[in-house]
This record gives structure tokens, sequence and C-alpha cells, in this order.
């Protein structure tokens, strides 16, 4: 199956978007690693392409999910102090989150979402093989 | 009022602390894993004790039998953390500007050109915190910690020096915590001292008292005495206001010890800056203690001299030019120099 580009943008854009918000729910909960690394373990968009071709844009985005995740999730645990003197600043999660944690943690978005893009190609590769 | 009522058991730290923290500068030291920081990451909101009660300036921000328990950014606590906490994508106007943000833009800009000017970052306000040298990254901090106009300011260990605790006290009305081991600064420019060891305070009272007067051989091993000795009453004079102390290989004469028996165990310590050093031809005085010179320690401005007997005595550099030539030693322990626990 030919790799679409507006479906993989789709995909791509969802799972970053998915992946953030896990990244920075996972930065605070170590254990949540381990559920990252299963999810990014399953073929999800090789499944989907087999049993339900509909699906694989939001397979591409759950897939892509992950990856960001486990990325944002280690680059977030590494600006825990300043994370903690925003909160002390008195201001609100999600402009630390805008202002603090994306802006330090922009180049791990960027390799999860590359690594992800990665992976869906060569999910759908290896689905059109079968 | 800010009050501290604390318990919080990790795996090597049973923290349980109870203190009051006055307007002024609150120092608090002890040795690595004494819980200094895990204190102030508990006020700060960061940590949760396992019960125990919070207030800060009389507000309730942590209370373990009612559950509450505010977050962070309730608590109008600053802190300062230790390590560089400055937002690296922001300069130094920007990470200012954002401590600011609750305030309309004019009196913003206004109370950061306040701030930027009494802690003289006017000069970096455009750099970013990479290019700043340590100790402005550390003012930075600090000011940015104090636009948000916190109620309490507590200051992980950072180096922080005499000029910056004095900005903060010009700039700061409100209670300040501090992490240091430095106990000169402790003595110039706190006003109270907490000696914490192992999650238990150990003394608490004011900086100077506190340093000159360690009420136990915990709180004189943690402010630093070098001569700490195990001891034993071998005599009580009350008519003459002395006793007789056993230390393992020499007596000691000391002021009577009221409330004790002979045979009582009790413990002397001696800073070994007040420890003299004699030529061993003198004639022996109170407390004179012939020994051998076993090493001697250079320090910046003295020597430290250790002795066979386990007495360490510091002596200026022009005192230990003027006796390194004697072929035999006395050591003087002044008996209002001992301390006796």
């Amino acid at each position: 199956m030919p790799l679409d580009p507006t479906s993989t943008c789709a995909s791509l854009a969802g799972g970053v978007a998915v992946g953030l918000g896990l990244g920075y729910w996972a930065a605070r909960r170590p254990w949540f690693d381990l559920v990252l690394w299963v999810w990014a373990m399953i073929p999800l968009v090789v499944l989907a392409v087999r049993g339900w071709p509909a699906g694989a844009l939001v397979a591409g985005g759950l897939a892509v999910a992950p990856v960001v995740a486990l990325f944002v999730a280690g680059e977030f645990r590494t600006l825990v102090a300043q994370w903690n003197a925003g909160r002390s600043l008195c201001a609100g999660e999600w402009r630390i989150f805008r202002r603090v944690l994306l802006p330090g943690a922009w180049k791990a978005v960027l390799q999860g979402a590359l690594i992800g893009l990665i992976r869906v190609a060569a999910e759908r590769a290896l689905a059109a093989v079968l | 009022m800010t009050h501290a009522r604390l318990t919080r058991t990790l795996p090597r730290l049973p923290l349980q602390v109870e203190f009051s923290l006055p307007s002024g500068i609150t120092a608090i030291s002890g040795p690595a894993g004494a819980g200094k920081s895990l204190v102030l990451n508990l006020i700060a909101g960061f940590d949760r004790p396992d019960s125990g009660r919070i207030l800060v300036e009389d507000a309730l921000v942590f209370d373990g039998d009612t559950g509450v328990n505010l977050p962070p950014r309730f608590r109008q606590v600053g802190y300062v953390g230790s390590t560089d906490a400055l937002f690296a994508q922001m300069t130094v106007k920007q990470n200012l500007m954002f401590a600011a943000q609750r305030w309309a833009r004019l009196e913003r800009h206004k109370r950061v050109a306040e701030m930027a000017e009494r802690f003289q970052l006017v000069v970096v306000m455009d750099l970013k915190p990479a290019g700043l040298a340590a100790l402005q990254a550390l003012d930075c901090a600090v000011a940015r910690a104090l636009l948000a106009e916190p109620k309490v300011l507590l200051l992980e260990d950072r180096g922080a020096d005499e000029a910056l605790l004095e900005k903060v006290r010009s700039a700061f009305s409100g209670p300040v915590l501090v992490v240091t081991n430095d106990f000169d600064l402790c003595y110039a420019a706190a006003d109270a001292l907490i000696l914490i060891d192992g999650g238990r305070i150990v003394q608490h009272g004011p900086a100077r008292e506190t340093i000159e007067n360690p009420r136990s051989a915990d709180a004189a091993r943690l402010l630093g005495i070098a001569n700490i000795f195990p001891a034993e009453i071998a005599g009580l004079d009350p008519g003459r206001n002395t006793s007789l102390l056993q230390c393992g290989g020499f007596e000691l004469t000391a002021p009577y010890l009221p409330g004790h028996f002979k045979g009582d165990r009790v413990t002397v310590a001696v800073r070994a800056e007040d420890v003299r050093t004699h030529s061993g031809e003198l004639e022996r005085g109170t407390n004179y203690i012939r020994s051998a010179l076993t090493c001697t320690t250079e320090r910046p401005r003295s020597v430290r001299l250790e002795f066979a007997n386990g007495i360490r005595a510091e002596r200026t550099r022009e005192q230990w030019v003027a006796q390194r030539d004697n072929r035999s030693w006395q050591v003087e322990l002044p008996p209002q120099a001992l301390r006796i626990f």
C-alpha cells in the first residue's frame, strides 16, 4: 500500500499531539514508560491495514504517539528543575508546558516525530509486502 | 507566622521536624543526607509529607489530618533550587518577566526594572542564562523568585554569599530559609540557625548563640568543633567551683558541673581555635597536657596541628612560625573554652 502524504501527515500530527500529552503525563510517572514500550511494540498499522484499511489513519497516529511520548517524557524529566521553578512562580501547568517545557524539548519532539514517521512508513511497507 | 511540622519517611531518612520561621534569614545546616533539601521540597509543595502541617504566613497550605495539600503554585513560596533552573531559552529579562506575569504591562516592566537594578542585572538583561556567571545566575534566580511576591523564600545551597543575603534582606521582609554549611555566613548574615541531622533537628536558635553555644555533642560535631572527647567526672568541688574530668589519657579541670555526680559520663568539646600550644619546657599550668605533634595541615590563613592524644589545635601562621621549632609540646585547653554536655 503506497504512502498517502495527506493521511500520513494527519497521522503524524495526531500522533505528535497525543504523544506530547502522554509524555507530559508520563514525565512524572516513570512506571508508565513500560506501558509506552509495550504499546510501541504492537504493529498497529500492519494490523489496521490488513484488518480495517479505513482505520490506518488512526492506527498511524496511535503508532507515532508512544514513540513521541517516550522521547518527550525523557526530555521533560531533565527539565524538572525548570518545571518546579515555574510552579513556584505561581505559573499554571499549561503556561509552564507552553513556555518552559515545550521550547526546552523541541528536539525530542522532532526526534520522536521522525522516528514515528519512519515506523509508520516501515509498517505500511511491511503490510504491502504481506 | 510560618510554621512547619513535617513527617516524611524515606528509605534511609526518617524525617521528623517542627520549627517556626520568623521574618528574617534562617539558615538550615547539616551533613549531606540530613534532610535539608527534603524540608525545602516539602514546604514548597514538590513532595508530600506523610503527616504534619505547614502554615505559610498563617495560611494553611498542608494539613495531613484534613487532607489539605495546596499545589506549589498556590502556596506563594519562592523556591531557588540547588541546580540552575533559569529558563534556558529565555533571556534574563524574559525570565524575570515570566515571574511578573500577573501584573499589568507597565507595572510589570517597572517591577522587573527595579528588581534588575537591585540585583545588578541591568547589564545582563539581554543575555541568555548560559552566558551568565554562576553568581549572576543565582542573583537572577533569586530576583525572579522575589518578583512572584512570595510569602516565604526558600534558598537551596547554591553558594549564596553575604552580599546576596543582604540584597535579599533589603528586597524581601518575609521569612527566608537558606540551606548552607558555611557557618561564617550564618554568623554574619543569618538571624536563626537550624542544625539538622538524620532527619531530626539537633539545635535551633539564634544563629550566633547556636554557633557559640552548642547544647549537645551532636550539635558540636555539626558545627565542626574538632575536639570532642568522651569523659568521666572524676571529681566535683562546688567550693572551688571546679570539676575534674578524666578523658582517656589525660585529665581536665573544668568549671563545676551542677546536677552531675562523680562517675557520670559526659562529653567535652573544645574548638581547635581555642586550644593553645606551648613549648614543652614551660612550667605546666591548668589543663596543660604534654603531647607529641603528629602532623600539621596547612589552611589558607592558619595551620592545623594534630597531637598524639587526638587533640587538634589551630594556630595562625605567625604563631606557627614562632613555635614550629619546639622540641616538645604542651597543649592547653583553657577551662572557659570547654563545653561539657
